[in-house]
C-alpha cells in the first residue's frame, strides 16, 4: 500500500519542552491532557487520502483478521463491530458516512482490509491506516457519471473551511449560525456553529470537489457554490429569509428569544427574548437573566441574581471578558449596561464547560456588546421613567465601525426642580464605546470601554445652626481589547487584554456654627468628619486562547490567563454618624483598613470529542496558580449523548477562586442592597466547588424542554461567624471576623419555551433547590435562598403591537421563628429589657411569593431622519399589587405615648408594590 | 456645593440614599401569633434586704388583659418564703414594659446573704417553673478614698479602679455621684469590666471635683439578660436567665452592693 502521508508538529517539540521548568511542563500538562483525549490528530487528518482494495503488509493493522460476520447492520455498527471482532481501532466520523447504508459481511476469514472493502463498497470512503488506528475518510475523488467508477482511483485531500457569518445588513457577526458544507453529489455535510465573534471553522471537507455552502439562522440564510473549497476565510451574509417554525429544527441552529436553543452550557438572553419582557424601571440586560432557573433574585430590588446557591461575589459579570465590579445603579435596582449597546447576555450556571475558562465558583454573567453598523450611520436610544439613553453607530471606512452609547438619569435634575426633600439628589450615568475593525476573513480586533459614575452631593443647613455636607460618590470604569486571527489551518486565535476598576468616595461632614466652650464663651468649632474614605477594587486581565477545530469535529480549547486583583477599601466612620444625614450607614459599611493584591496565572485546556453512536464527550483541566497562596487543579469531564430528537449528558467539574466577599448575606439590608467589596482571602486554602450535574433536552416541534439537575460543594468559604444575632450586624463585616465556612446547594431544574406561528411564544421554568452554609458548629439555610421558583413569561404579537406577561410563584425565603419573649426590667436603669428567643435559624419560611407582571409595546416606523422605527412601551409591575415580603423582624407595636404596647408583630419589608412603567426606544 | 436652607427634619438615612431601600418603606405588619399564656418573671434578690419582689409579665398579651396568676416560693438556706400578689404595689409599679404585669412580694426570714443559693419554685398558666441563683458578694476595692490631680488637658479625666469580684459576679455596676466645684452635682451608673480593672472616664472642666463611689455586683443570670436584651431573635440554645419552665421564662438572679462609699477627689489637697 501507499504510506500515507502525514504531516504534523512532530514530536521534536514536545522533547524540548521536557527540558524546561517544571512549572512549564505542569501549565503543558494541563493544555496537552485533554488533547490525548481526542480521537484522531487534527493536523494528521488534513491530508489522509481514504483507499479501497489495500493489500496490507503482513503484520499490519490492516492484515489483521477480521473475525466479523454482519447481515443487514448500518454501517456506522458494522465498523464498531469490526473493530471490536478485529481488536483494531478503527475511527470514523459518523456524520460521513450514509444513513440509510445497511451492509452485509461473512468475512470471518477475511482481512481487516477486505472486510471494510466489503463495508464501504458502494460509498465514497476509503481507509487509511494511521498509527495505532485504522481511519475512514472520504475517497480521494467522488465517482462521477460515466467515469466508470474506479474505487481505486486518486484519493482526494481533505481542507478545513473557515469564515465569518454576519447580518448582511449591518454586517454585525452573528453567533450560533450553522454552516454547512456539502460536496456536490453527496448528501452529507460537514458542519460547524459559528461563535460569539461569527467565526467559524469547518474541517474535514474534500478540497477539491465542487461545494455548496449553506450558512442559516432563524429566519435568515445563505448559500454559495465553489467549484472548490475555497483556501482563505469566507465571508457569509446572512440575509432575510423566512423559515417555518418546523424548519428551525432542520436546521438546528438557535432560535431568536429561545434561551435554551443557543447553548447546551448556557442561557442565553438576547435582544429578542429581553423585549419580550415586562420592563421594570428599564429595560435591564441583568436582570432578564433571572428567567432562567439557575439565577434567583434575592429580592425585586436586585438586578443581579444569585446561581444555583452561590452568592454574587462567585458569579462575575464579564463586559466583553472583563469583570465589572458593582455593574449595577440605584443599589442594585437597574444594572449599569445600556441595552442598547448590548447584543446578548449569557448565564453559565456551572463550573465546567465553558465556564472552565471564566475559573469562578458559581458560573458567570457574560456580556456581549455589540459592533457598531457597518452599512450606515444609525442612531438608538430610549426615554424611561430614570433615565435616557442615546447612542449611535456607525462604519469608519469599509472594515471598522463604532459604536457609541450613553446612559444619564434625570432624577436628581427632578428631585431638585420640584424640592422634593423626602428625595436625594441620586445622580448616575454610564458610557460605552466600542471600535471594531476586521481586517479580513476572521481576524478582527476591538477595543472595548465603559465608564460608569453615581454620585449623591448637597448640603443642608439647619435651620441656620449646623451645616452638613454629603458627598458620596462611586462608579465603574473598564476597557478591553480583543484580538482574533487564524492559527494554522484549523484554528482560531483569541487574545484579550484589559483592565477594570470600581472606585468609592465617601465623605460626609458636619459643622456647627456655634457652640459654648467650658466657660461659656461662644466659638466655631472645627468641622466633624462623621464619614470619609475610599476604596478602588481593579483587575488587570490577560488571556490568550486557541479554539482547534479537528475533523469529526472534535474541537480542542487551550488558553492562558493572567489576572491581577488590587483591593483597597479604607473607610472611616464616627460613630455619631447615624445621627446625621447618613445615618443608618453603619448598618451597611464598617470601618476598614484593608489594601491586599494577588496574581492569579491559569491555564486551561478542553476537548470535545463525539464519540460513536450518538455519544460524545467533553473533557478538560484548569490549572490555577494563586500568588503567595496555592496552585490548584479543576478538573472537568462530561459524556453526553445525542438521540434523534433529544440528548443528555452527566458531568463533574471544579472550581476555585481567591476572592472573597465582605458582604453578610444574612442581614436584612443586603436584600436591598447588592453593593459588594471584594479582597483576595489572606491565606489558603482557597475556596473550591465541586458539582455534579445531570441534564436532559429535547425538542419537538416548536417545544423545546431543558431539565438539569445538580448538586455542589462550596469548600473554604469565607463567611463572618453569625454568632448568637446571626441578623445583626453591617452588610460589609471586617474580614477579620472571616471564619472558615462551606456551603452545599443541590437542585432539579427545569425550562421550556414554545413557539407557535401566529407570534406566540412561552418561556417557563421551574427550579426546586436546596441551599445551605455551614459556619462553625452552625448549620443554615442562607437567607436568600427559596426551595421552589416558577417563572412563566407569554408574549403575543399582531401586526406592530406585542404583549407580554410574565408570572413569578416562588416559596418563602428563609425566616427564624419568634417563639417568646422575656421582659424585666433593667437594673440600674429606668428602661425594661426583652429577650427574643427564637427557634433554629432560618428554619422557617416566610410567606410565599407571587408576582403578575404585564407590558406592551408597539413599534412603528417612521420616516425621520432617514427612516427608522420608534417602540412605545407600558409595563406594570405586580399589576394585582400581591404584597410579598422580604426579610421579617420582630416588634412590638408602638402605641400613641411613644411605649410599647403588648401586640407582638412581625414586622415584614415589602417587596415591589404594583407599579407602572413607560417609555419609549427609538431607532435611526 | 450651593448650600440649601431647610428647616430641621429627620435625618434621611442611608435607607433613603438607596432608592432600593426608599423604595421598601412601606411595611407590612402581621401578628407573631406567640403563645399567649406564656409568661416572663423577673426576680433580683438584694443582699441584705428581707424582702423580695418578683414582676410577672403576659408578654405575648395585650396590655389592658388581666396578668398572670403565678403561685410560688423562693427557698433559702434552711427556710421557704411564699410570694403573694401585691396588686402592682412595691418596687414593680413602674414597670413599663409590654403586657399586663403584676408585682409579687415574699418576706424572708432572714436578709438575703451575699454568696448563698436561692431556689424558686411556683406555678404558672403554662405549667410548673423553677430557679436557682447565687447572689455574689459585693465587690472589694482596696481604699475608702483615691486621690487624683487635675489633668493638664483633654476634657475628661480618667481614673483607673482595681477591685476584687467573686466568680458569681457577671455584672460590676458603678453608681456615681459627681460634684463639681461651683457647679453642682450629677449621679448616674456605669457598668464595669467584670475582669475586677476599668477606668472611668468623667468630664471635667478645670476645676476640682469630688466623687463617691459604690459598686455592685450582679450575677451572671442576669448579665445573660442584659446582653441579649434588645437585640433580633436569639436562637437555641438559648442562655441560661435563672428560670426554667414550660412556656415560663424570665432571670432570676441577686446583687450585692459594695459598702462603704469610696470617695474620690480630683485636683482637691
Amino acid at each position: 500500500m501507499t504510506p500515507a502521508r502525514i504531516r504534523g508538529p512532530g514530536r521534536s517539540g514536545i522533547d524540548r519542552d521536557r527540558t524546561a521548568s517544571a512549572a512549564v511542563t505542569l501549565l503543558l500538562l494541563a493544555l496537552l491532557l485533554p488533547a490525548t483525549l481526542a480521537a484522531q490528530d487534527p493536523r494528521q487528518v488534513a491530508l489522509l487520502r481514504g483507499q479501497v482494495g489495500v493489500d496490507p503488509e503482513p503484520g499490519s493493522l490492516l492484515a489483521t483478521p477480521a473475525r466479523l460476520a454482519v447481515s443487514g447492520l448500518p454501517l456506522a455498527d458494522a465498523l464498531s463491530r469490526l473493530s471490536e471482532r478485529s481488536r483494531v481501532r478503527i475511527a470514523f466520523s459518523p456524520t460521513l458516512l450514509p444513513a440509510p447504508h445497511r451492509v452485509e459481511c461473512p468475512c470471518m476469514a477475511l482481512t481487516t482490509a477486505r472486510a471494510l472493502d466489503r463495508l464501504l463498497a458502494g460509498t465514497d470512503l476509503g481507509y487509511v491506516e494511521l498509527g495505532s488506528q485504522v481511519v475512514v475518510v472520504p475517497l480521494a475523488e467522488p465517482k462521477t457519471p460515466g467515469g466508470g467508477g474506479n474505487a481505486r482511483g486518486p484519493a482526494h485531500a481533505v481542507a478545513t473551511l473557515t469564515g465569518v457569518v454576519r447580518d448582511s445588513v449591518s454586517l454585525e457577526p452573528v453567533a450560533f449560525a450553522l454552516v454547512a458544507v456539502t460536496p456536490l453529489g453527496s448528501r452529507e455535510a460537514a458542519t460547524g456553529v459559528s461563535d460569539r465573534f461569527g467565526g467559524f471553522v469547518v474541517p474535514g471537507v474534500p478540497a477539491s470537489v465542487q461545494v455548496r455552502v449553506d450558512a442559516g439562522a432563524f429566519g435568515y440564510a445563505w448559500t454559495r457554490t465553489y467549484e472548490a473549497l475555497p483556501t482563505t476565510p469566507i465571508r457569509a451574509l446572512l440575509g432575510p429569509a423566512p423559515i417555518g417554525l418546523e424548519g428551525l429544527d432542520v436546521v438546528g441552529s438557535g432560535r431568536p428569544g429561545d434561551p435554551t436553543s443557543l447553548s447546551r452550557d448556557a442561557f442565553v438572553i438576547d435582544t429578542v427574548l429581553l423585549r419580550s419582557l415586562p420592563t421594570l424601571l428599564e429595560t435591564d440586560m441583568l436582570r432578564a437573566t433571572g428567567v432562567s432557573p439557575s439565577a434567583s433574585a434575592p429580592s425585586d430590588y436586585a438586578s443581579v441574581p444569585f446561581v444555583r446557591g452561590g452568592t454574587s461575589d462567585g458569579t462575575p459579570v464579564l463586559l466583553d471578558g472583563m469583570r465589572l465590579f458593582n455593574g449595577f445603579h440605584m443599589g442594585g435596582l437597574i444594572s449599569a449596561i445600556s441595552p442598547e449597546a448590548v447584543k446578548r447576555t449569557t448565564l453559565l450556571a456551572g463550573s465546567g464547560g465553558d465556564g472552565l475558562a471564566v475559573g469562578s465558583l458559581s458560573g458567570a454573567i457574560d456580556i456581549a456588546t455589540r459592533d457598531g453598523s457597518r452599512d450606515r450611520r444609525r442612531a438608538a436610544g430610549s426615554l424611561g421613567l430614570a433615565s435616557s439613553r442615546f447612542s449611535v453607530e456607525g462604519p469608519i471606512g469599509e472594515r471598522a465601525s463604532y459604536l457609541v452609547g450613553g446612559r444619564r438619569t434625570w432624577l436628581d435634575g427632578l428631585v431638585k426642580a420640584l424640592d422634593m426633600e423626602e428625595f436625594l439628589p441620586n445622580s448616575f450615568g454610564d458610557l460605552h464605546a466600542k471600535v471594531t475593525t476586521d481586517p479580513g476573513g476572521v481576524r478582527r480586533l476591538s477595543v472595548s470601554s465603559y465608564l460608569s459614575w453615581e454620585s449623591i452631593s448637597y448640603d443642608e443647613l439647619i435651620e441656620g445652626r449646623e451645616n452638613r455636607e454629603t458627598a458620596l460618590a462611586w462608579g465603574n470604569a473598564a476597557l478591553s481589547v480583543h484580538y482574533r486571527d487564524r492559527f494554522g489551518a484549523k484554528g482560531i486565535l483569541d487574545a484579550n487584554l484589559g483592565h477594570s476598576r470600581f472606585r468609592s468616595d465617601l465623605a460626609y461632614v458636619e459643622q456647627s456654627f456655634a457652640a459654648v466652650d467650658n466657660r461659656g464663651a461662644i466659638y466655631r468649632p472645627p468641622p466633624d468628619t462623621m464619614l470619609f474614605g475610599d476604596g478602588l477594587m481593579s483587575e488587570t486581565r490577560a488571556d490568550v486562547r486557541v479554539t482547534w477545530h479537528a475533523a469529526g469535529r472534535t474541537m480542542i480549547t487551550g488558553g492562558a490567563q493572567a489576572t491581577r486583583f488590587h483591593g483597597r477599601h479604607v473607610y472611616h466612620l464616627d460613630e455619631r454618624v447615624d445621627g446625621g444625614n447618613v445615618s443608618g450607614i453603619s448598618d451597611f459599611l464598617v470601618p476598614l483598613a484593608l489594601r491586599e493584591s494577588r496574581w492569579r496565572l491559569a491555564a486551561h485546556s478542553r476537548v470535545d470529542v463525539p464519540l460513536r453512536r450518538g455519544f460524545s464527550t467533553r473533557a478538560g483541566l484548569r490549572v490555577d496558580h494563586f500568588a503567595g497562596l496555592a496552585t490548584t487543579l479543576a478538573p472537568f469531564a462530561e459524556l453526553g449523548y445525542a438521540g434523534s430528537w433529544w440528548d443528555a449528558r452527566i458531568a463533574a467539574s471544579r472550581s476555585h477562586q481567591a476572592l472573597a466577599s465582605l458582604r453578610n448575606e444574612e442581614v436584612r439590608l443586603a436584600r436591598f442592597v447588592a453593593y459588594d467589596l471584594l479582597l483576595p482571602v489572606p491565606g489558603g486554602p482557597v475556596p473550591r466547588n465541586t458539582e455534579f450535574s445531570i441534564g436532559w433536552q429535547g425538542t419537538r416541534g416548536g417545544l423545546r424542554v431543558r431539565v438539569d439537575a445538580y448538586t455542589r460543594s462550596l469548600d473554604h468559604l469565607r463567611l463572618p461567624d453569625l454568632g448568637a444575632r446571626p441578623d445583626r450586624g453591617g452588610v460589609l463585616v471586617d474580614p477579620s471576623l472571616w471564619e472558615m465556612a462551606s456551603g452545599r446547594a443541590h437542585g432539579v431544574e427545569a425550562s421550556w419555551s414554545w413557539t407557535r406561528g401566529r407570534g406566540i411564544s412561552v418561556l417557563g421554568s421551574y427550579r426546586w433547590a436546596g441551599a445551605s452554609r455551614t459556619v462553625g458548629s452552625l448549620t443554615y439555610t442562607p437567607s436568600f435562598h427559596r426551595d421552589h421558583e416558577f417563572e412563566l413569561g407569554s408574549s403575543y404579537r399582531r401586526g406592530a403591537s406585542s404583549w407580554s406577561a410574565r408570572v413569578c410563584l416562588r416559596s418563602g425565603q428563609p425566616d427564624t421563628p419568634w417563639y417568646a419573649s422575656v421582659t424585666g426590667p433593667l437594673y440600674g436603669d429606668d428602661r425594661t429589657g426583652t429577650v427574643l428567643l427564637g427557634g433554629e435559624y432560618n428554619s422557617a419560611r416566610l410567606p410565599h411569593y407571587a408576582r403578575i407582571d404585564v407590558g406592551w409595546r408597539r413599534e412603528s416606523q417612521v420616516s425621520w431622519f432617514g427612516g427608522g422605527s420608534v417602540v412605545g412601551y407600558v409595563s406594570v409591575a405586580n399589576v394585582l399589587n400581591r404584597r410579598n415580603v422580604v426579610g421579617a423582624r420582630p416588634d412590638y407595636r408602638t402605641d400613641s405615648w411613644g411605649s410599647q404596647s403588648a401586640r407582638a408583630e412581625k414586622v415584614y419589608r415589602r417587596q415591589l408594590p404594583i407599579f407602572p412603567f413607560m417609555g419609549m426606544e427609538f431607532r435611526f | 456645593m450651593k448650600a440649601r436652607e431647610r428647616a430641621g427634619r429627620p435625618a434621611r438615612g442611608l435607607l433613603a440614599v438607596l432608592a432600593p431601600a426608599f423604595l421598601s418603606a412601606c411595611e407590612i405588619t402581621r401578628p407573631a401569633g406567640l403563645e399567649q399564656d406564656a409568661v416572663s418573671l423577673t426576680l433580683l434578690l438584694v443582699a441584705g434586704m428581707r424582702e423580695a419582689f418578683m414582676l410577672a409579665v403576659h408578654p405575648h398579651r395585650e396590655r389592658d388583659d388581666a396578668p398572670p396568676d403565678i403561685s410560688a416560693s423562693l427557698e433559702g438556706p434552711g427556710w421557704t418564703a411564699r410570694f403573694s400578689d401585691t396588686r402592682a404595689g412595691g418596687v414593680c409599679e413602674d414597670y413599663r414594659g409590654i403586657g399586663p404585669a403584676t408585682c409579687l412580694r415574699a418576706w424572708l426570714s432572714e436578709p438575703v446573704q451575699p454568696g448563698s443559693r436561692y431556689v424558686l419554685r411556683g406555678t404558672a398558666p403554662p405549667g410548673s417553673f423553677t430557679g436557682e441563683a447565687a447572689v455574689p458578694t459585693a465587690p472589694v476595692v482596696p481604699a475608702d478614698t483615691l486621690r487624683f490631680p487635675l489633668p493638664d488637658s483633654g476634657r475628661v479625666v480618667r481614673i483607673p479602679l482595681r477591685y476584687r469580684v467573686d466568680p458569681q459576679t457577671g455584672t460590676v455596676l458603678a453608681d456615681l455621684v459627681v460634684t463639681h466645684s461651683g457647679r453642682g452635682s450629677g449621679y448616674w451608673t456605669e457598668r464595669l469590666d467584670a475582669g475586677g480593672v476599668d477606668t472611668l472616664e468623667i468630664n471635667q472642666s478645670g476645676k476640682p471635683m469630688s466623687i463617691r463611689l459604690r459598686l455592685q455586683a450582679i450575677g451572671w443570670n442576669y448579665t445573660n439578660f442584659r446582653k441579649h436584651a434588645g437585640g433580633g431573635l436569639v436562637p437555641p440554645p438559648w442562655p441560661t436567665f435563672g428560670i426554667d419552665g414550660e412556656g415560663v421564662y424570665g432571670y432570676f438572679d441577686g446583687v450585692s452592693r459594695h459598702s462603704p462609699i469610696v470617695h474620690i477627689l480630683v485636683g482637691e489637697p
